[in-house]
C-alpha cells in the first residue's frame, strides 16, 4: 500500500522566505546580498485611500460657489489639521471654517462642490524578517533565503502574515473568545483542538495575525473565504472537526513559543526562521511512498491525542471492515500504548 | 486476430484509485490479475509504476492500456511505452458494447470519488442516516473526505454517509425519474464495486427510483468497466469475449406504493404478488430466468426483465420518500429497509 508522504514538523531546514511588497517599492537589497532579520530590504509606499471633504454641505453654500471659498487649488498639498476653505457669515457674525482631515493632496472638486483628497501614501521600510541571503528580487516580492523550523498544516485560509508565537491553549482546549485576549493583537497564536467561529471574529477585531489549531469546524472554514483572504490567517493541521493538535506540532512550538514567524494558509505551512548551526537535508519531494512496519503515521481521528503512532505490522491480503468494504490493514500503536487496527489506505507517513 | 496469448495491462488512473488488471487473451480470454493503489494524485507515474511493476513482474511483458480523468495521464505514454484512450471514447466503446449485449437503455452509475467533491445540502445527505449526527458533524465528515478522497470508510457509519452522498449525487440523474423508461443499469466504481454487501446497492437505488420504474441492475465488481472500455477501443476484437466484466444483479421495481404485480416466466401459470405499502419484497430469480413483468394498475405495462444475485425486488414505499434529516422517525425507517434488504439471500448466478 502506498500513502501520502507529510513532512509534519521539518527541523533546521532550509526554505525561502517570500516577502510580499505592501505597496510600490524601491528594493535596497539585491540578489545575493547577506541580510539580518532586522535589515531594511525595501523602501515601500502604503496607499491611504482617498476621501470626500464636503466643503459645500458643511459651508453651507452652492456647488458653483465653492471655488471661491477655497484656500488651496486642484493639485496642492494639504495637510491635516490645515484650514482649507473659510466661508465668512454675514453682518460680520464670524466665519466657517474647514480642516484637512489628513494629509494629501487635493484630486479634485465635484459637482456637488465635494473636495476628493487623495493620502499622502505611508512610508514602510521592508524588513527582511529572517537571516539569510537575498535569493531573488522579484517585481512584487523578495525572497530570502533562509533557515528554521516549518510546520506543515493540513488546510489552510489566508495570505501569508507574520508575528509573534504565542501559546493560548493545550491541544484538548477549546480556542474560545476568552482566550483571544489584548495582548494577541498582531501575533501567530497556536493550540486547541476546534476553533471557534466567534474566536475567530474576536481575533479579527483585536488585529491577530495568523492561528494554528488541530481543528475547526468545516463550515467556519469555508467562511474564512476558499482562495480570498479575510483578514486572518489560519492553519488547520489535523482536519475538521474537533481534533487536539498533535502533539508533534504541538511541542515544537511550546519550545519556539515568542519567536518570529510567518504562517501562510495558501501554502499550509507555519515559518520560524532560526538562527541554525548545521542544515537538515531537504523534505523529500516525493509526496507518497510504500508503507513499511515503524513507519510513524497519522491516523486521522477525532476527540483524541492518539493521532500520531507507529506501524507495528502490516497485513499481506485484504480483510473485510466492519464496514464491509475490502482493504490492506495496518496495526498502529499510539504513544500512549494504545493499539489500534486501521485500513493502510487511511494513513499518512509522517517524515520524521 | 488477437496473437495468442497475448497479454494486455490495463490501468485505469481514477481521481482516488487506480486500478490494474491484466488481462490474458486467447482461446479463453480472462481478467489475471487485479491490483489497486491510490492514486498518487501530485505525481501519477508512482503510483502506475508501482503497479506496473508489480504486475510486470508476474508476466510477461504486456501490452500497456492507460486510460484516467486526468488529461496530464496522457502523457505517461511515453514513459510507460502505452497506449492512452480518452474517457470520452471509453464511454463511446461500452455502449456499443452495450447494444452488443442487447441492454436496453443503458445508464452507467459511477460511484468513484468525484462524487464527493459536489456541492450538496447536508441536510439531503442526513436524511438518509440511520443513525443520529449533528449537521454540523455531517459537514466535517464530508469535509476531511473530499480532502483525502482516497480513505476507505471503516464502519457502518462512515459507509452510510458515502452511500448518502452517492444518493444525494445520483438524484439528479432524471432517467430514475422517468417511470416511462426502463433502464439498464450499469453501477461501477467506489463503494458501488467493492462493497461485499450488495443489497446495500440495492437500496440505493430503490430510494432513487421514482414510483413505477422498472430496471434492471448490472455491477461491475471488479471497477474494470473504464479499463474494458479503453481495451475494446484498442482491441476490438475483445468485445466478443466473455471477460465477466458485468454481474446480473437481478431487477428492481418501484411500485411508489401497495400493488400487484404479475410474473410471466413462460409457464403454465401467471404469478401473481401483491405488495403491501411499505413492504419490500423479494422474488427469487436467476439471471438465466426470463420475466415478464407487468405492474397492474390503471395502465398495465409490461417489461422483460430477468431474475440475478437479488433476483427480484419489489418496493412498496411512498416516492418519493419522506425522509427528514434529524427526526428518530426516519432513522428508524431506514434502519428498518436496511434490515429488510440485509436479509435477502443472494442466489448463484
Amino acid at each position: 500500500m502506498i500513502c501520502p508522504l507529510v513532512t509534519r514538523v521539518s527541523k533546521e531546514v532550509g526554505f525561502e522566505l517570500e516577502r510580499k511588497f505592501p505597496g510600490p517599492c524601491k528594493t535596497v537589497a539585491k540578489e545575493g546580498d547577506k541580510v539580518e532579520p532586522e535589515s531594511v530590504v525595501a523602501h515601500c509606499e502604503v496607499s491611504a485611500g482617498e476621501r470626500l471633504v464636503k466643503i459645500a454641505h458643511d459651508l453651507g453654500a452652492s456647488a458653483k460657489d465653492v471655488r471661491k471659498y477655497l484656500l488651496r487649488k486642484i493639485g496642492d498639498r494639504i495637510y491635516r489639521g490645515e484650514i482649507i476653505a473659510r466661508k465668512k457669515l454675514l453682518l460680520g457674525l464670524g466665519k466657517k471654517e474647514i480642516r484637512s482631515p489628513a494629509d494629501g493632496v487635493i484630486t479634485e472638486i465635484d459637482i456637488n462642490g465635494d473636495l476628493l483628497v487623495k493620502f499622502l501614501p505611508t512610508p514602510i521600510r521592508l524588513v527582511a524578517g529572517a537571516g539569510g541571503t537575498v535569493a531573488k528580487v522579484g517585481g512584487d516580492s523578495i525572497f530570502i533565503k533562509t533557515a528554521g523550523v516549518k510546520i506543515k498544516g493540513y488546510a489552510g485560509a489566508g495570505r501569508i502574515r507574520e508575528g509573534i508565537i504565542k501559546n493560548i491553549g493545550g491541544p484538548q482546549e477549546f480556542i474560545t473568545p476568552q482566550k483571544i485576549t489584548a495582548d494577541c493583537s498582531g501575533k501567530i497564536l497556536f493550540g486547541g483542538s476546534l476553533l471557534e467561529r466567534a474566536a475567530i471574529e474576536k481575533a479579527l477585531t483585536l488585529g491577530v495575525h495568523g492561528i494554528v489549531v488541530g481543528g475547526i469546524n468545516h463550515r467556519d472554514f469555508l467562511s474564512l473565504g476558499v482562495g480570498s483572504d479575510i483578514g486572518i490567517t489560519v492553519l488547520v493541521t489535523e482536519g475538521f472537526g474537533n481534533t487536539p493538535i498533535g502533539k508533534d506540532i504541538y511541542e515544537a512550538l511550546k519550545k519556539l513559543e515568542n519567536q518570529f514567524g510567518f504562517v501562510s494558509g495558501e501554502a499550509k505551512n507555519l515559518l520560524i526562521p532560526a538562527e541554525l548551526k548545521s542544515l537538515q537535508a531537504a523534505a523529500s519531494s516525493t509526496f507518497w511512498r510504500e508503507l513499511k512496519v515503524n513507519d510513524v503515521v497519522r491516523v486521522f481521528r477525532q476527540h483524541t491525542e492518539d493521532i500520531i503512532g507507529t506501524v507495528q505490522s502490516l497485513g499481506d491480503k485484504e480483510e473485510i471492515l466492519n464496514s464491509g468494504l475490502p482493504a490492506e490493514i495496518a496495526t498502529v500503536k499510539f504513544l500512549s500504548g494504545k493499539v489500534v487496527t486501521v485500513a493502510s489506505a487511511n494513513l499518512e507517513i509522517v517524515e520524521t | 486476430m488477437i496473437t495468442p496469448l497475448e497479454d494486455f495491462l490495463n490501468l485505469d488512473i481514477g481521481t482516488s484509485w487506480t486500478k490494474a488488471f491484466l488481462v490474458s487473451a486467447g482461446q479463453e480470454s480472462s481478467v489475471k490479475t487485479t491490483l489497486k493503489l491510490p492514486t498518487s494524485a501530485e505525481d501519477l507515474s508512482f503510483s502506475t509504476n508501482l503497479l506496473i511493476g508489480k504486475i510486470v513482474s508476474k508476466s510477461k511483458t504486456p501490452k500497456i492500456i492507460l486510460t484516467s480523468t486526468y488529461n496530464e495521464a496522457a502523457d505517461l505514454t511515453k514513459i510507460f511505452k502505452a497506449s492512452f484512450v480518452d474517457k470520452e471514447t471509453v464511454r463511446n466503446e461500452l455502449f456499443d458494447w452495450f447494444s452488443l449485449q442487447n441492454f436496453e437503455n443503458p445508464l452507467i452509475l459511477d460511484g468513484g470519488a468525484s462524487n464527493y467533491l459536489r456541492n450538496f445540502r447536508v441536510s439531503d445527505i442526513g436524511a438518509y442516516l440511520s443513525f443520529p449526527i449533528s449537521e454540523t458533524d455531517l459537514e466535517n465528515i464530508i469535509g476531511n473526505k473530499s480532502l483525502r478522497l482516497e480513505t476507505i470508510p471503516e464502519d457502518r457509519n462512515q459507509l452510510e454517509i458515502e452511500e448518502a452522498i452517492l444518493r444525494s449525487s445520483f438524484s439528479i440523474v432524471p432517467e430514475l425519474h422517468n417511470p416511462a423508461k426502463f433502464n439498464t443499469l450499469i453501477i461501477t466504481g467506489g463503494i458501488l464495486s467493492w462493497s461485499t454487501e450488495t443489497t446495500r446497492s440495492a437500496l440505493l437505488l430503490l430510494d432513487l427510483m421514482a414510483a413505477g420504474k422498472v430496471v434492471q441492475v448490472y455491477r461491475d465488481d471488479a471497477a474494470f468497466l473504464s479499463s474494458y472500455g479503453a481495451l475494446i477501443a484498442q482491441k476490438k476484437n475483445f468485445k466478443s469475449q466473455d471477460l465477466k466484466t458485468l454481474k446480473n444483479m437481478g431487477c428492481l421495481v418501484s411500485l411508489g406504493g401497495s400493488g400487484k404485480v404479475s410474473l410471466d416466466y413462460g409457464l403454465s401459470e401467471i404469478q401473481e404478488v401483491t405488495i403491501s405499502e411499505n413492504e419490500i419484497a423479494l422474488i427469487p430469480a436467476t439471471s438465466s430466468q426470463k420475466v415478464e413483468l407487468s405492474i397492474q394498475g390503471s395502465e398495465k405495462i409490461k417489461f422483460r426483465v430477468s431474475g440475478g444475485e437479488w433476483g427480484i425486488i419489489l418496493d412498496g414505499r411512498i416516492k418519493p420518500l419522506a425522509l427528514e434529516f434529524g427526526q428518530e422517525k426516519s432513522r428508524q425507517a431506514v434502519l428498518s429497509w436496511q434490515q429488510a434488504l440485509g436479509k435477502v439471500q443472494l442466489l448463484e448466478i
